[in-house]
């Protein structure tokens, strides 16, 4: 900046020397003269004569000092600028479509920037990662980890430094995972947290504010059960009580002691408030190895690149599996660091929305180039006389890119703007996207906002440009502004039919996207969520053993079901969680036992008799659980779901067949399966359900409980509260809610980012429209003069219409076939991002195209219907 | 001034201006006019500067920071801008004199055959 200052300082100086220089020489000159004898008017006479013309010197002089590049720009910028203002309505249109482009890109961006690149609160977290069970029997490469094998990783790898766990795996990464329940002034609610390892803290490179973190003794049997709490909960919790380390927080049926407050800023994982130490009890320590449920986050050594540590884990999966073939055959260990990880959820979301905002920027730029173009065109004399005049072209085609800059340079601006609204707007709407938020502008999204203007600036300006060399100079100054050579004709037609083959991708692509989130939210999950409500119920200050009592727990039911309003009541271990439930390895009668690595998993839930009628899971065949089953008195039976049945039994009836459980933890192996029920789809309603068996459960307070209603559910949960208190004053109810807002809950996301693709669809559209109308209308406007001539020679009104109408539709129809073709040259592309629908699908294409020639017939008829209702006279003049 | 000397005149080669001024200023500061005076006068008046591109050559010069140019006091007394030879100036003036001797000596070397063609 101050080197420019600087010049131009410099440059004004010496031009104010140069003047008294040659005043100086000129009277110099004029002394010689007067000393060889002329009278002084002669000699100064004489003097200027020899000099010449002092302007041309000045001007020369001074081109020493000027950047002609940048005088001239600034020129084009100042001529552009007078151009824009003499057109308002074409500006303004231009402006806030490149905004509208501009915008939603630098909106998405900022997202994606917040989500990919901002900084983790850990010190050195590019050495963090993640390491997973791959487990290829069960067709999951990044499954939970169980504590013996962590254990092993731990002691054997030299690679990493040191490696901690969140307990219950993956789940906990997303903040939807199982949560503590604390019990505050307002009774008990739910708060994130999460069950860690005692070194975690210290892995991760965290520090607590106040007190301490965990120690090893934290996790023994037995210790004081204690707790670490997040910044933001001490604070909001505790309103920032200097005292916070004597208090206690109550967590169900136990009381923790609070010894540290974490960092501010710190939620790690998800959104984590309470982080308590996993016991690492005996059972944990060496019968768990065939139960994974641990997530393992690793620090590597420094100086250990990826693949290093990658390959000593092969090596110690290897070590394993050998081992321990019938737990770890065929298990891999995959590493992932954490930032990979942390993103990988947002990432294809974000991958998806760029690809359909960059379709809108791409739409906004044509749009805007077709304004131009149309201007150019109608601005042919001008060029053409300046032409004449001995402007170079590329001066020309300069000119038009400054007019452009200009007007993205002020649709940026404007964008900024909308950008800042929009993603304000979007994480008041979802708060994943908020929890991301925080570096909305920063230097790295602004400068991406200048390159997407840079690139809008250059399309919008080089497309009209382009045509400026294929002005003949001499042709143009004779024809009319109406009459316009053939090749402009042809370009002009490209760029309509490409205008309307890039609206049709574009839409087709969001369509079908917007399909398949809204299919997705449709899904069947298997039961009638509308009413059920669940809830659990602890017993507060004892051990939760005396809750599961058989007696009290009966009456309790007995009492609940006796509510107006409540069909029946019944329980099961995990209710809408499957990805929670165990998975063991089982085996089926008749069949030959898999070797270990190959064998399949069963997930395994306990369901009370009454549990399938509760929630609505419709029974395929056989019978439910009985009273009977459920005290196990009979033999051993099992229930099992559809896709078990479909993929053992495809053409017979598993009734009375038998499958055994390969796990110690079950007394009885072999299984009598005595019916079918339908499936239940958990996480993510588009996966595929799992195989899975459901085990008699005598009714107790342990388990879930599970109530169908006649009505809305959520209209009895006081009553419930109520008859629980009643009943005793000691039991709290935990996490009660209807299924159906359980399910939402989890789908929230989705809807979400179909609200944003359908928003950005509709921009999309409105882009497209307005662009088609645009050039198609200035298409048929040019040709006002010709449907005059057409009707001064008698033809009729509506012949004229007809064959302008048709030459539109006819353009619209071309675009439409390009669009069809580039949509199906996107497929695959597009296949891996659809559930439930094809790339291809004929209703998606149909509507798309039906839409688009509605709107080219509008617009070749309007401006069509108009021009044929000119005066023939007028129009012939027209120009 | 003669039909004959204006035809004896010539006009100078592009760039060669330059390497005139940068010449002259050798032998000390000048202002504008005696720069254009000695140049004429040292090549017996057959090489006329125009004015028009003494000054465009003088701000090349500055500009590239051959010269510089100060204020001072000529000899009978009167302010007058002095063009100085830099030593980065002096530098370029070694160069461009060996470049002109090398171009002189290449184009005599063409035409002297023509010249002794001619003559036999």
């Amino acid at each position: 900046m101050s080197r420019w200052v600087h010049f131009f300082s410099r440059r004004k100086r010496m031009m104010e020397d140069l003047d008294q220089d040659i005043r100086d020489f000129i009277e110099r000159e004029t002394q010689d003269n007067i000393e060889r004898g002329m009278s002084p008017e002669e000699a100064r006479y004489a003097a200027l004569r020899k000099f010449g013309n002092v302007t041309r010197v000045k001007e020369e002089t001074r081109e020493v000092w000027t950047f002609v590049w940048l005088e001239q720009l600034w020129q084009d910028v100042r001529f552009g600028l007078r151009q824009l203002r003499r057109n308002p309505g074409f500006t303004s249109v231009a402006v806030i479509t490149l905004a509208l482009g501009i915008g939603a890109n630098t909106a998405v961006f900022s997202l994606a920037n917040a989500a990919f690149f901002r900084s983790f609160p850990f010190p050195h977290a590019d050495r963090l990662a993640f390491l997973w069970q791959d487990n290829t029997r069960m067709g999951e490469t990044e499954g939970a980890v169980s504590y013996p094998n962590y254990a092993d990783w731990r002691a054997q790898s030299r690679t990493f430094e040191d490696m901690a766990f969140i307990a219950f795996g993956k789940e906990f990464l997303t903040g939807s995972g199982p949560m503590s329940v604390i019990t505050g002034p307002n009774g008990p609610e739910r708060v994130p947290g999460a069950l860690v390892s005692t070194n975690f803290f210290s892995v991760l490179g965290v520090n607590p504010v106040l007190g301490r973190g965990f120690v090893a003794d934290d996790a023994s049997m037995g210790h004081t059960a204690v707790a670490v709490i997040s910044y933001g909960f001490w604070q909001e919790r505790f309103s920032g009580d200097p005292h916070i380390l004597e208090k206690r927080v109550a967590f169900g049926a136990d009381e923790d002691a609070i010894i540290g407050v974490l960092p501010k800023g710190f939620t790690f994982p998800g959104k984590a408030q309470i982080w308590k130490p996993r016991v690492v009890n005996e059972f944990l320590q060496t019968k768990a190895r065939q139960y994974p449920n641990l997530a393992v986050i690793g620090r590597t050594r420094p100086g250990v690149a990826w693949p290093q540590a990658r390959a000593e884990m092969d090596a110690i999966a290897a070590r394993l599996a050998m081992e321990y073939p019938s737990v770890d055959g065929g298990v891999g260990i995959r590493v992932i660091p954490l930032r990979e990880q942390l993103t990988e959820r947002v990432r294809r979301g974000i991958v998806v929305l760029w690809g359909a905002i960059a379709g809108v920027l791409l739409m906004a730029c044509l749009n805007t180039a077709g304004l131009m173009m149309g201007r150019a065109s109608s601005r042919r004399k001008e060029i053409a006389v300046r032409l004449s005049l001995g402007a170079t072209r590329w001066r020309l085609v300069r000119q038009l890119l400054a007019e452009s800059s200009l007007l993205a340079t002020a649709g940026a601006l404007v964008g900024i703007g909308l950008a800042v609204a929009m993603v304000d707007l979007v994480s008041k709407l979802s708060p994943d996207v908020g929890k991301l938020q925080g570096s909305v502008l920063d230097v790295r999204v602004l400068a991406y906002t200048a390159a997407v203007a840079a690139i809008a600036a250059v399309l919008c300006g080089v497309l009209p440009g382009l045509t400026v060399p294929a002005i003949n100079v001499n042709r143009a100054l004779k024809e009319t502004a109406t009459a316009i050579s053939p090749s402009t004709h042809a370009t002009r037609r490209a760029f309509i039919v490409a205008e309307v083959a890039m609206a049709f991708v574009l839409l087709v692509g969001s369509v079908l996207l917007i399909r398949t989130l809204w299919g997705i939210l449709r899904v069947d999950p298997g039961f009638d969520a509308a009413h059920v409500l669940t809830l659990h119920v602890y017993r507060q200050g004892q051990a939760s053993k005396a809750a599961s009592d058989a007696g009290p727990s009966l009456d309790l039911m007995a009492r609940l079901r006796s509510l107006p309003g409540v069909r029946s009541v019944s329980c099961a271990s995990f209710v809408l969680f499957p990805d929670e439930m165990f998975r063991v390895p089982f085996s089926i009668e008749g069949q030959a036992v898999a070797p270990p690595a190959q064998r399949p998993l069963l997930t395994v839930d306990g369901a009370s008799p009454d549990f399938f009628r509760t929630m609505g899971i419709p029974l395929l065949r056989g019978r439910p659980f009985s009273t009977a089953d459920a005290a196990q008195k009979t033999e051993s039976v099992a229930i099992i779901n559809q896709t078990m049945a479909r993929r053992y039994w495809t053409n017979d009836n598993p009734i009375g067949k038998q499958i055994a459980l390969l796990d110690p933890n079950y007394k009885t192996t072999w299984l009598t399966i005595v019916g079918v029920v339908g499936d239940v789809r958990g996480e993510g309603l588009e996966i595929p359900s799992e195989l899975m068996a459901y085990l008699p459960l005598a009714e107790n307070l342990d388990d879930e409980l599970v109530i169908r209603t006649a009505g809305d559910p959520a209209a009895l949960a006081s009553s419930v509260r109520r008859e629980i208190q009643l009943f005793d004053r000691n039991l709290v109810i935990t996490h009660m809610a209807a299924a159906s807002s359980m399910l939402e809950q989890r789908e929230s996301h989705r809807e979400f980012a179909a609200w944003l693709l359908g928003a950005f669809a509709f921009v999309a559209l409105v882009l497209a429209a307005v662009g088609i109308y645009g050039v198609l209308a200035f298409w048929v406007s040019q040709r006002t003069q010709e449907i005059g001539v057409r009707m001064a020679l008698g033809a009729e009104k509506s012949e004229a219409l007809r064959v302008v109408v048709t030459q539109g539709f006819s353009f619209a129809v071309l675009g439409i076939v390009f669009g069809m073709l580039g949509a199906l040259a996107l497929t695959r592309q597009l296949d891996s991002l659809l559930y439930g629908i094809k790339p291809t699908d004929p209703l998606t294409l149909t509507a798309v195209s039906i839409l688009l020639m509605c709107v080219a017939l509008l617009a070749s008829y309007l401006p069509a219907r108009r021009a044929t209702k000119v005066d023939p006279m007028v129009a012939l003049r027209y120009e | 001034m003669s039909t004959r000397e204006q035809q004896e005149r010539i006009e100078l080669l592009q760039g060669t201006l330059d390497l005139l001024i940068l010449r002259t200023l050798r032998l000390g500061p000048a202002h504008g006019h005696a720069i254009a005076k000695a140049i004429e006068m040292r090549s017996e008046d057959v090489l006329q500067v125009e004015q028009g591109s003494l000054y465009p050559a003088l701000h090349r010069l500055i500009k590239r920071g051959w010269i510089s140019v100060q204020d001072g006091t000529s000899e009978n007394n009167r302010r007058a801008k002095f063009y100085r030879l830099t030593a980065k100036g002096r530098r370029q003036l070694a160069v461009e004199t060996s470049k002109w001797g090398k171009l002189a000596g290449a184009i005599a070397r063409i035409l002297r055959p023509a010249d002794q063609e001619g003559e036999s």
